[in-house]
């Protein structure tokens, strides 16, 4: 079975809100609609706050 | 005459007069302190509590425990701070049922190998933050484990977490968030929730593998995260056959590489 492949641009990076990749290989059920592209500096802004707040959680 | 500030010492005084006597009454001290010395008795308040309690318990599976700061009661599984003595040999938990914060933040230990007595139905931040514990065993026997959130998030020297056991529900959110060194780690049982091991540089063809084949074939719309850098080093790139042919036996997950 072929998949869809996503890519992300120089400089950027895939999201679907949850999770993040440079690459994404698209399961069924899931479709590159739910995926968008971010910068590498949002990327790394989301991820610590998103750390951040989890670390905050114990 | 002027105060910038007035200072009654009267209740300051008999708040530290009341730990003191609290110091006194759990150790068995009797002379008197200054504030000053009270941090370097509380731990003895720790050892004295584990003397009448939790030594009847045993856990001989820890290695390197010098600074051990919390783990559960051994009777009951009810989460207590306590101080671990030196030593305490051959362990048997198999009353423990929550078993979540067991090493929490523990910056000493190295090494942890559960005994196949341990199988609590919780994990969830067993390991968190233990940032030198390097290698781990004994999971895989640890069938009822519903939740594994945290499991060993912040643990950058983790290079082997040994097999871990999941079930299709057993929840593995930042599991391994930030395991930076971890290079090995099995699967036993099917993972059908979404997974994060994308901190993982240098993971194995190996556990990549493992990881991969444990997962669900029912689940769908689920993502599995990984390395970029790990899959290229273990397959030699993201098109290689022996890649997406891995994948291709589990069309129903999006892999996400990062």
């Amino acid at each position: 079975m072929d998949r869809v492949k996503l890519i992300a641009s120089e400089g950027m990076v895939l999201t679907n809100g949850d999770t993040y990749g440079k690459e994404v290989f698209i399961g069924i059920g899931d479709s590159s609609d739910n995926w968008w592209e971010i910068t590498e500096e949002e990327y790394k802004k989301l991820t610590e706050e998103d750390m951040n707040c989890e670390e905050n959680l114990h | 005459m002027a105060y910038d500030k007035l200072v009654d010492s009267t209740v300051l005084d008999a708040t530290f007069t009341g730990i003191a006597d609290a110091i006194r009454e759990k150790t068995g001290i009797t002379e008197k302190f200054s504030q000053d010395d009270m941090a370097e008795k509380i731990p003895s308040v720790y050892e004295s509590g584990q003397a009448d309690g939790v030594g009847k318990g045993r856990i001989s599976f820890i290695k390197d425990m010098d600074n051990l700061a919390y783990f559960f009661s051994l009777q009951n599984g009810v989460s207590r701070n306590m101080q671990l003595l030196d030593e305490i040999m051959q362990a048997d938990l198999s009353n423990i049922v929550a078993a979540g914060y067991m090493f929490y933040q523990n910056n000493a230990i190295t090494e942890i190998h559960f005994p196949n007595t341990f199988n609590p139905t919780g994990v969830a931040s067993l390991c968190h933050s233990c940032t030198k514990l390097v290698r781990v065993s004994g999971l895989e026997n640890a069938t009822n484990v519903m939740t594994a959130t945290y499991l060993f998030y912040g643990c950058k020297s983790l290079v082997d977490a040994g097999t871990i056991y999941c079930s299709p529900s057993t929840t593995l959110g930042y599991a391994f968030a930030n395991c930076t060194a971890l290079q090995e780690i099995r699967i036993r049982g099917t993972i059908g929730v979404a997974i994060n091991l994308s901190y993982s540089e240098k993971l194995s063809k190996t556990s990549i593998e493992s990881v991969i084949n444990a997962l669900s074939t029912t689940t769908t719309g689920i993502t599995l995260s990984l390395s970029r850098t790990a899959v290229t080093s273990a397959f030699g790139s993201t098109t290689a056959e022996k890649w997406t042919n891995l994948i291709g036996t589990k069309p129903n997950w999006t892999i996400s590489l990062v």
